[in-house]
């Protein structure tokens, strides 16, 4: 039989590979199963409009674990990383802030808009450092289960508890705040200038549906601090070739440990029989068998789409279906004849190496959730724009660009439901909002893609558009990643596992879940 | 000739009447002082048009522990809140909250089969998470760094009492703690009336909205020490706020404490380090060992203490704690009662005006940009129907608790608003209830200023430090203070600003008086 293996894969998202490329380095005999035509999930280069190419959704990298990087020698083949030199804030008023990876370019810089905010931000940036150093444990532990009293269960909490008063009381409350306010409110705390605190509260927002003042979206600010780029705290990076380049380079990885890889093949469903799996088959009915299945897809399709309910308890259904998703974000892809010319900095230059956000204040990014929250998308939405052909030259002709617009919010959920008008409204918003700070944009503008959460949804399989996999709020983390007592990326069907970004520690290009399942599936052998 | 106490207890509310009085009966001397010339703080009555009197901040007593009673030996004049303890008017049918969760479940019918169905199971879960905050409330704060015997005994009661709580509880309280209210009533509920009306009891007094991180907790908050099924109003007051604030007060007395009103706390005095001694504004200057506030913490730490005295880092949590008074409070003399929709019963309990959860959400956003709600949250009580004191004969009173009205304004000022306030509030009472309007012959409104500058409330904030996830338990009023010591020796905290909040009558004032017993 050709379809027998040790391990099988759901999904060849960069989870699924990483997964599978430890399982093959350990010896297993693994395959991934990929319903598309290329490998990546979300992060996937694909050349959208011709001779324009594209991260057609996750475009940047800072939290890709480090230890992944290293044990699978990504560098060698072919992940490249080009960091992200700046964050241009432009400002209605005609000026901007901007933010370097160069701290004292960045205070000087921020000595123009605010004396104060300049001294507190060194200070600041020292505290986020620490309070990522001190969640770093958290990332890399399968989470305990604090409501079971079985040793490996209980070891886990004493360790978490000697951790957290290892941090002594000072760092301890400092971590509890961060976890438990609003980015605005913790902001508030240290600065005062409006396009700081709105620059800095926007990464407390991405991905989910919760505005700057509610708390818990501090935290994610957190989570977006914590990219470790060649060991260097909070650096933002592209991957030269665009995030598809980090699937395939995983892809290699995984390959050259002996694991083969499917695409267009389409899992229908997971086999079970007396509690156990034993493969799975394919929408085409090519069956496939192996005493382990992990499934890198989300925790809806894992265990609503996959298996029989019948196979599972209520108890783990019931917290699967409340589990939300609620997809916040859509994707603006441009083909471009020249770059956009910023009133606030003309002319062309290194910025446009960089990052530009659209957050000009709190109050717009709160304005931008008001519009959500009532099902619509945002009319001046928060925006986050790359142009990867500036550092890349290879993903556009000579002379032309891409950019990439990371948007939010637009809900998945809308009002009279998603039409083709609709998504064109939305991009319109998107481009005539932007064009306001970069008056020639408009005229530049070869191609668009507009995608929204239902789009996201159609062609990644990401329910609900949901970039992470799941909402990341505090009470769907950790140990509730995705459902008490089934963090620990075992399901209740033996030898079905689960290692996608619904798992601890959740979304971003990081890695970490498909490496820790894979931990997990090679400790229970 | 100067004075000396052992212990001075700053403000005459319920917590430092508790405070003072456990203090004397364990054997101290106690002095209380009260700036205002009658006691009883959030619990008095002011009269707002001759002949008119009411209890703006104290419509029901909120929990009140027997352990409080216990310690102060009082026995308090309260009564359950008459059936039904809340009615929701507004969308289709009145939705009647009654004590008995059958008879709730039963009106709920009519609504949503669903909900009537799911209505036992949802109050029995909530009445278990919320049995666990209560056994949190017990005792003060258990810290990161506990160390004694008491902490990791006070440790074991509460893993005992979560584990007790069963599995599936265990995961609903951990999950509850950080969530939005809205998610957690999704989870259980669908018809948008009762929705509507759950969310607004959740965020009363409350700078967020139901959509809001960390709001499910302050709707368990709300729950504390009431029956399973019952949110909203705990317990009222028989003869309202007046008998329980005399009956404290001759507690206080029997137990040896002087009492004095119209006495300002000016300033504490400080020698080596530790309290010696308070100043009145008279000029008075007198003796003791250690010192109670039951101020807010801003007033207590920074005001009365020169801040000379504190590390600056400290400084900064205490300046950094956030108030946000949201809520104005509308006196109405009415000549009659209005007829409300046929439910006459309804007059007895509080009547809310909250259609759906989208309603108490959208009223929260003009708060965020420092406006006052269009279409406000309203909880419309009558206590002259159950105090017959409060008005003349034939006469009636009614207090409206409107939210959201931020402390502070974008564009205008209080003064400009104040009557605006009343209006919208009144008009979204009268769309529901027709003709209300016309018996009423008097009006005060009590905006978040007017409530700062009458009841001493920071901001008007009614919880004296917002009850958010980061405010409370050990970080209740800040960290390292949470224990109702402070860094100053010989200064302790009480009141609705510390551990355990807003609502949990006396127990802040119990604990800080432990805190402060001499050893």
């Amino acid at each position: 039989m050709g379809n027998q293996y040790d391990a099988i894969v759901i999904g060849g998202g960069h989870n699924g590979l990483v997964n599978a490329a430890y399982l093959a380095r350990a010896g297993r005999k693994v395959v991934v199963l990929e319903r598309r035509h290329l490998l990546g999930g979300a992060a996937v280069s694909e050349q959208i409009f011709p001779g324009y190419t594209f991260s057609v959704y996750s475009y940047v990298v800072s939290l890709l674990r480090p230890e992944i990087i290293r044990d699978l020698e990504l560098p060698r083949h072919g992940m490249q990383i080009l960091p992200l030199e700046s964050s241009v804030t432009p400002l209605p008023d005609g000026d901007y802030f901007a933010a370097w990876n160069d701290s004292d370019l960045t205070r000087r810089e921020l000595y123009r808009h605010s004396a104060m905010d300049a001294d507190a931000y060194v200070e600041f940036g020292r505290l986020m450092h620490h309070m990522a150093r001190s969640v770093k444990p958290f990332l890399g532990m399968i989470p305990p289960d604090p409501t079971s009293l079985a040793p490996g269960d209980l070891m886990g909490l004493l360790k978490l508890g000697g951790h957290l008063r290892s941090l002594g009381a000072e760092r301890f409350h400092a971590l509890y705040k961060l976890m438990t306010m609003s980015s605005a409110d913790y902001l508030d705390e240290w600065f005062e200038f409006g396009a700081l605190k709105a620059t800095k509260s926007a990464s407390g927002i991405i991905g989910t549906f919760m505005g700057p003042r509610s708390p818990g979206s501090a935290y994610v600010l957190l989570h977006h601090y914590m990219g470790e780029i060649d060991g260097a705290f909070r650096a933002w990076g592209f991957c030269k070739g665009g995030n598809g380049t980090i699937s395939n380079a995983i892809a290699a990885a995984a390959r050259a440990a002996g694991a083969t890889l499917r695409t267009e093949a389409a899992v229908k469903q997971v086999l079970v029989r007396h509690g156990r799996t034993t493969g799975v088959v394919l929408e085409s009915g090519e069956e496939f068998q192996a005493p382990i299945v992990v499934s890198g897809l989300d925790a809806r399709r894992t265990y609503l789409d996959l298996v029989e309910s019948r196979e599972l308890p209520d108890e783990l259904l019931e917290q699967v279906r409340r589990f939300r998703f609620r997809g916040s974000s859509g994707k603006v892809n441009l083909a471009l004849s020249e770059l956009p010319d910023f009133t606030c900095m003309p002319g062309v230059g290194a910025h446009h190496r960089g990052a530009f956000s659209i957050s000009p204040s709190v109050e717009y990014l709160e304005r931008a959730y008001d519009d959500a929250k009532y099902g619509e998308f945002s009319r001046r939405p928060y925006m986050d724009i790359v142009f990867p052909s500036m550092i890349d030259p290879d993903m556009a002709p000579p002379g032309k660009h891409v950019a990439s617009i990371f948007v939010q919010y637009v809900p998945y959920q809308i009002n009279g439901g998603w039409t083709d008008a609709k998504r064109e409204a939305f991009g319109d918003a998107v481009i005539d909002t932007l064009a306001e700070y970069a008056p020639n944009l408009k005229s530049a503008i070869l191609h668009r893609q507009v995608l929204t959460p239902a789009d996201i949804e159609k062609t990644t399989g990401l329910s609900e558009g949901n970039i992470f996999q799941g909402e990341l709020a505090l009470q769907q983390l950790f140990f509730l990643r995705p459902a008490a007592r089934w963090a620990s990326y075992r399901t209740p069907i033996r030898g079905y596992y689960q290692c996608g970004s619904s798992t601890h520690p959740g979304g971003g290009v990081m890695g970490a879940p498909g490496r820790l399942a894979a931990q997990r599936i090679l400790a229970d052998a | 000739m100067t004075r000396v106490f052992d212990s001075i207890v700053i403000g005459g509310g319920v917590d430092g009447l508790v405070a003072a009085t456990v203090l004397a009966r364990s054997g101290s001397t106690v002095l209380l002082v009260e700036a205002q010339p009658e006691l009883g703080g959030t619990f008095r009555e002011i009269e707002f048009a001759t002949g008119f009197r009411a209890a703006p901040l104290a419509p029901e007593l909120g929990h009140v522990d027997p352990r409080v009673l216990e310690a102060t030996g009082a026995v308090l004049p309260v009564a359950m809140t008459p059936d039904p303890v809340v009615v929701s008017i507004g969308q289709g049918e009145p939705l009647l909250l009654r004590r008995s969760i059958a008879a709730t479940a039963a009106g709920l019918a009519r609504h949503s089969a669903k909900d009537a169905a799911a209505w036992p199971a949802f109050s029995a879960r909530m009445h278990a998470l919320a049995g666990f905050l209560a056994e949190l409330y017990r005792a003060a704060p258990i810290q990161l760094e506990a160390t004694g015997l008491d902490d990791y005994l006070l440790l074991a009661r509460l893993g005992r009492k979560f584990r007790g709580l069963g599995r599936s509880n265990m995961v609903e309280l951990l999950r509850a703690l950080p969530m939005p209210l809205a998610d957690l009533l999704d989870d259980s509920l669908e018809s948008e009336p009762l929705k509507g009306m759950l969310a607004a009891i959740g965020v009363a007094d409350l700078c967020q909205g139901p959509a809001s991180g960390g709001t499910a907790i302050n709707f368990l908050h709300r729950h504390v020490g009431a029956a399973p099924g019952v949110f909203g109003d705990r317990l009222r007051l028989q003869s309202g706020g007046g008998a329980l604030i005399k009956a404290l007060v001759d507690r206080a007395r029997a137990a040896g404490v002087t009492i004095e009103s119209g006495a300002t706390a000016r300033k504490l005095q400080v020698t080596d380090d530790r309290v010696t001694g308070l100043q009145l504004a008279s000029g008075e200057e007198i003796r003791c060992r250690s010192v109670i506030s039951s101020l807010d913490p801003h007033a207590s730490l920074l005001e009365l203490l020169d801040p000379v005295h504190l590390d600056p880092e400290f400084i900064a949590r205490v300046r950094n704690i956030r108030y946000r008074g949201v809520t104005s409070i509308v006196l109405l003399a009415l000549d009659g009662l209005p007829a409300i929709r046929g439910h006459e019963a309804a007059r007895t309990g509080t009547i809310l005006i909250a259609p759906s959860m989208r309603y108490v959400e959208r009223a929260y956003d003009a708060s965020k940009y420092g406006r006052v709600s269009e279409e406000p949250v309203v909880e419309l009580r009558f206590p002259s129907v159950l105090q017959s004191n409060l008005a003349p004969a034939g006469r009636h009173i009614a207090t409206l608790r409107v939210q959201y009205t931020p402390y502070r304004l974008r564009e205008g000022d209080w003064d400009a608003t104040r009557d605006a306030v009343a209006e919208r509030a009144i008009a979204a009472v009268e769309r529901h209830v027709p003709g209300f309007s016309e018996h009423i012959r008097h009006r005060a409104v009590l905006t978040p200023p007017d409530l700062e500058a009458r009841f001493g409330l920071r901001e008007g904030a009614v919880s004296r430090g917002e009850l958010a996830l980061d405010q409370m338990l050990f970080m209740r009023p800040v960290a390292g203070a949470s224990r109702y010591a402070t860094p100053m020796t010989g200064l302790f905290l009480c009141g609705a600003g510390t551990h355990p909040g807003h609502g949990m009558t006396g127990l802040s004032g119990l604990h800080a008086a432990h805190a402060a017993r001499p050893r």
